[in-house]
């Protein structure tokens, strides 16, 4: 269900009433939202588990929605309460990762394959390497890394097809 | 999705927080510490003769209005919302920071009654005072925050710090018997700077969500 702001605010007031049928309604529309929401902002293999987690949020401060302003700012808020919280979380786990790793005798195969990626990047043009870093490794769309590097849309999937090709031809060849 | 069923079936109807509450709180908590200071020190003898001094009337005029707008913001930021923006208290506290900045001005100007003011018995009491006042209000406050999900928590702390330290020092105010602009800015701004302080550093985790 896509619905409006106009129904999604009469659900919220219904929700806030008990009415378990348009609560649902409005968990399964919010669910929808938020997963357009997340889709760009976080690892795809994440966005199921904020999602609820969001959910959640929503159910315990529906309290906290006010009947003469409108839904999806309310929900846009606690759903960016929540992002945020997230990467915070993520940014202390990799920071605990990073103190907690023995770098004298250990060599992670995730880094070992970051370290490979960049050094393969460097022999290919600086466009193509540019294009393959921000769309495959940073999870940027087209359009994004297009802005980000100035280049047409078009012109960014033929670096990335072109980088992809040569990259693949030199791990071939090792 | 599981979750969904989960929370439907948890549902409950609930009441919606409405931010005059938080208003009424505050106003309650500042009404009976203005009480117990007027019954426990004694309410300043020109106040209640009902003809307060001019620097009394300012002062208490600037501590009111500052702790109304900055209440105000902090009963709004306990409601989640983006694209609601309330900077009237930001123009209050400029207001307000017109007594430090003519402390300030004396300090320059060695003026004889900063020094007077900066070294009056009564500062540790009035900072003290301020800060007790502030404490009470701020706990209230935080109680009732936590049935809100402010999403800015840091800025909602030091509204509140800053909210409860100009009611705390308005409920000082009608006791306090210096009439000197320099006493206001420094032990004024001192009191209601560490609580806003106070507020930053120790609120955020009771009103994380």
């Amino acid at each position: 269900m896509k619905a409006d702001e106009a129904t999604l605010s009469r659900l919220a007031a219904l929700s806030q009433g008990g009415d378990k049928v348009a609560y649902r309604q409005l968990l399964e529309a919010c669910a929808l939202w938020l997963g357009r929401f997340f889709d760009r902002r976080i690892a795809q293999c994440d966005v199921d588990d904020l999602v609820q987690e969001t959910l959640i949020s929503i159910h315990k401060n529906l309290a906290t929605y006010n009947r003469q302003r409108p839904f999806l700012p309310w929900i846009a808020a606690i759903a960016r309460y929540r992002w945020v919280d997230r990467l915070r979380k993520i940014y202390k786990q990799n920071e605990q990762m990073l103190a907690d790793t023995d770098w004298s005798t250990e060599c992670d195969d995730a880094i070992e394959a970051q370290l490979s990626i960049e050094a393969l990047l460097k022999q290919i043009p600086q466009a193509q390497a540019s294009a393959i870093h921000l769309t495959k490794i940073e999870g940027l769309s087209v359009s994004e890394a297009a802005r980000m590097l100035d280049q047409s849309e078009v012109l960014i999937k033929v670096n990335v097809h072109r980088g992809l090709k040569k990259l693949a031809a030199m791990v071939g060849a090792v | 999705m599981v979750t969904i069923e989960a929370l439907v079936d948890d549902l409950r109807p609930v009441k919606p927080v409405r931010p005059m509450h938080a208003g009424f709180l505050a106003a309650a908590a500042t009404i009976g510490i203005a009480m117990l200071v007027s019954v426990f020190l004694g309410m300043r003898s020109d106040i209640a003769a009902g003809d307060p001094a001019q620097i009394v009337l300012v002062r208490s005029g600037v501590l009111f209005l500052l702790g109304f707008a900055t209440l105000q913001a902090l009963a709004l930021s306990a409601l989640p919302n983006v694209g609601v923006i309330n900077s009237g208290w930001k123009w209050l506290l400029a207001a307000a920071s017109v007594f430090p900045f003519l402390t300030l001005m004396s300090w320059w100007q060695q003026k004889p009654i900063f020094y007077v003011a900066a070294e009056s018995p009564s500062r540790i009491m009035c900072v003290g005072m301020i800060v007790v006042s502030a404490v009470t209000i701020g706990s209230v406050l935080v109680f009732w925050l936590r049935r809100g999900a402010p999403v800015h928590v840091e800025r909602t702390a030091w509204l509140l710090g800053l909210a409860s330290g100009a009611l705390g020092a308005f409920c000082f105010n009608l006791y306090c018997s210096s009439t000197s602009v320099e006493y206001v800015g420094l032990w004024y701004s001192t009191g209601i700077l560490i609580s806003a302080v106070a507020a930053r550093v120790l609120v955020p985790p009771f009103i994380r969500w």
